[in-house]
């Protein structure tokens, strides 16, 4: 069901993806952990699930390439400790330039609908109500709460305020992951990711 | 005669570029055309008439606000800080979940990691910041005669983006004018700082790269002061909006600033052996976008910023002069051969340059850089060049590098620049533009 390769393709990935060196475990486990959030956003927006990976797979060509499962931890390893460090093997960098370019294949594709939602969103920012007055916002906090709630959870407590914030945010970067550019504006997410990782490290044991 | 030579038309803006043609080509399809000028029409439909707007501008103008809006938006994607997946305690809590929530978004957008906005090139006034998490304010500067400010939501700010990309994606792609035209020139200032991020971003991710490389060559890895990660260069770069002069002097992180300093350009002399040949015909080149005036006089150099390179794959040495390089950190490759270009005459080598593109390189910046005089610190770009010899990938190290980039000649992406390659290796150079106008460039790697 879901693909693997033993021996990768010659795959030529976007030349915005061909610079940096990744290949600190932290840093590529931190951009699992971004990568994991981005996804559970977008699975629980949109209803993506396996067979949508697999379809963006072959339309990029990228079989052969990806080999670890597609999709969030939810669909691999509901372990409470898969926050980027044990739920799944750590991802190459070939496999985190692939979901780069999977992740905004399928935000193109449904940015139709990503757009309605942010649109419902400013509409509610304006007449200043909640977001949970809409159906469409209402069911993917929710959705998006209880995912990360099983698949990135460690045990910390973590307020349904907090959790509906980060779900609004990520649903507009889901938007701008959608357009022209989205694979260069998330690959330098996804590095800035690995920076603060790593600012964090340094932060705390220098 | 002026027309309309593309048009992008999003659901809540549509951008046009303007061009004239001579009435000799005018049955000429639109690739004969050159392009003049932009006009931008904010005309979302959800808008009474009243309020829609255009502003119109030169390419120049297209190509600041597109790099201002691509700026701000990768500001506003980059993870917060108390991203809980990270750990970090959650955000305060107030009486409205949702605007609470605004107001979180809000306040942390001063904590994102890539330097602010201001520290770009703000050229033509152009700025652009959040007024709250959905909406931003598009301050148009000289785009328009008197002080206009727009205020766009996130989908009018995602339709201008996506124009904006469009048309910078498909100028790219298309066979550029020639270069003396001022159209082309904005595309190399786009790419790099595209790529400025990533600079940034990767610059930083090394400093906490465990690999070998970290400690090849000089054997001392240097420790810039802004190879700090970019939260230090995020708080200490933060200037107002209204700054125009781009951070140069970036407060160093105490704790990393420890470390050994990094290594001064000055003390390797490179200078050209030769500098009167050159390739380049300056009815080749683009003209200058400003008048810079001479360079000062020849002071120490300040330490290159953010010169902690990120790890390449290593090319084994040919010489033991590398470790006492500096910037040997970097996996430079030397050859003491002397080299010949391609039209055999020689050229202006130093001991290290293993293929001929470097001295060409070398020689192309000795005759054309010219530090402006506001520049405090040495430039340090990354430039990676395709078979063809022109630049694929600029790089810039540093914020001041990435602020003056469109001051260094630095050639555009795609354009013409040195000999092609031979082989199907790619080299990676480091350009060192110091403000008393000495030229470095090494390479560092090929492969």
């Amino acid at each position: 069901m879901t693909p693997s390769i033993n021996h990768p393709t010659e795959f030529r990935f976007p030349d915005v993806l061909t610079h940096p060196v990744l290949n600190h475990t932290q840093q590529l486990d931190a951009i699992a952990t971004q990568l994991d959030l981005i996804l559970i956003s977008f699975e629980t927006l949109t209803g993506t699930n396996q067979d949508g990976y697999l379809s963006a797979v072959e339309a990029l060509n990228l079989t052969g390439v990806v080999s670890n499962p597609i999709g969030s931890l939810r669909y691999q390893h509901p372990s409470p400790l898969s926050k980027g460090q044990g739920g799944r093997k750590s991802l190459d960098i070939n496999e985190v330039r692939s979901l780069v370019l999977i992740v905004c294949h399928l935000a193109k594709e449904h940015q139709e609908f990503i757009r309605r939602a942010v649109g419902l969103l400013e509409q509610v920012r304006i007449q200043n109500q909640s977001p949970h007055r809409t159906a469409l916002l209402s069911n993917y906090i929710d959705a998006f709460s209880n995912a990360y709630q099983v698949s990135m959870n460690d045990g910390n407590i973590i307020s349904s305020q907090q959790l509906t914030f980060l779900a609004l945010k990520l649903l507009i970067d889901l938007l701008f992951y959608s357009g022209a550019g989205g694979v260069r504006r998330l690959w330098f997410t996804l590095l800035e990711r690995a920076m603060i990782h790593g600012y964090a490290i340094t932060e705390e044991y220098q | 005669m002026t027309s309309i030579i593309h048009r992008y038309s999003l659901p809540t803006c549509t951008l046009e570029i303007l061009g004239k043609s001579s009435p000799l080509f005018r049955s000429v399809n639109h690739a004969s055309v050159k392009p003049l000028l932009f006009r931008l029409n904010f005309d979302d439909p959800r808008l009474p008439k009243d309020d829609h707007l255009t502003i119109e501008g030169n390419l120049q103008q297209l190509n600041q606000l597109q790099v201002t809006v691509e700026h701000y938006i990768q500001k506003r994607l980059n993870p917060l800080k108390d991203d809980p997946s990270l750990g970090y305690a959650p955000p305060q809590k107030t009486e409205d979940p949702f605007l609470s929530q605004a107001g979180t978004w809000s306040s942390k957008l001063e904590e994102l990691r890539i330097p602010s906005l201001s520290a770009t090139p703000s050229r033509f006034n152009l700025k652009l910041y959040s007024s709250d998490f959905l909406t931003h304010q598009l301050c148009l500067g000289d785009l328009t005669p008197v002080p206009t400010q727009v205020q766009l939501s996130t989908l009018q700010l995602f339709d201008l983006a996506s124009a904006l990309t469009q048309h910078t994606e498909e100028a790219l792609v298309l066979s550029p004018p020639p270069r003396s035209s001022g159209w082309n020139q904005n595309w190399g200032q786009i790419a790099a700082l595209a790529v400025l991020t990533l600079g940034l971003a990767t610059s930083t991710i090394k400093l906490f790269d465990g690999s070998p490389v970290a400690n090849s060559a000089s054997g001392n890895l240097p420790k810039s002061s802004l190879g700090a990660s970019s939260l230090d260069q995020q708080t200490s770069l933060i200037q107002p909006f209204s700054s125009p002069q781009p951070a140069t002097n970036p407060i160093v992180d105490p704790t990393l600033s420890a470390t050994a300093p990094s290594p001064s350009p000055s003390s390797m002399d490179v200078q050209a052996l030769d500098s009167n040949l050159n390739p380049y015909p300056s009815s080749q080149l683009p003209p200058p976008m400003i008048t810079l005036p001479p360079p000062p006089p020849i002071n120490l150099l300040p330490p290159p910023t953010l010169s902690i390179p990120e790890p390449l794959p290593v090319v084994p040495q040919t010489t033991p002069k590398v470790a006492a390089i500096p910037l040997a950190g970097v996996n430079n490759q030397f050859n003491p051969n002397p080299t010949v270009n391609r039209k055999g005459s020689r050229k202006p080598t130093t001991a290290f340059d293993t293929i001929p593109q470097v001295a060409e390189v070398r020689s192309y910046f000795e005759q054309r850089w010219n530090p402006p005089n506001t520049l405090t610190q040495t430039l340090e770009y990354r430039l990676l060049l395709s078979s063809d010899g022109s630049v694929s990938q600029i790089i810039p190290l540093g914020d001041a590098a990435g602020a003056f980039v469109d001051r260094t000649g630095i050639p555009l992406v795609g354009d013409p620049f040195v000999s092609p390659l031979e082989g199907s290796k790619i080299p990676m150079l480091r350009l060192v533009l110091a403000n008393d106008g000495r030229v470095q460039v090494f390479l560092e790697s090929f492969n």
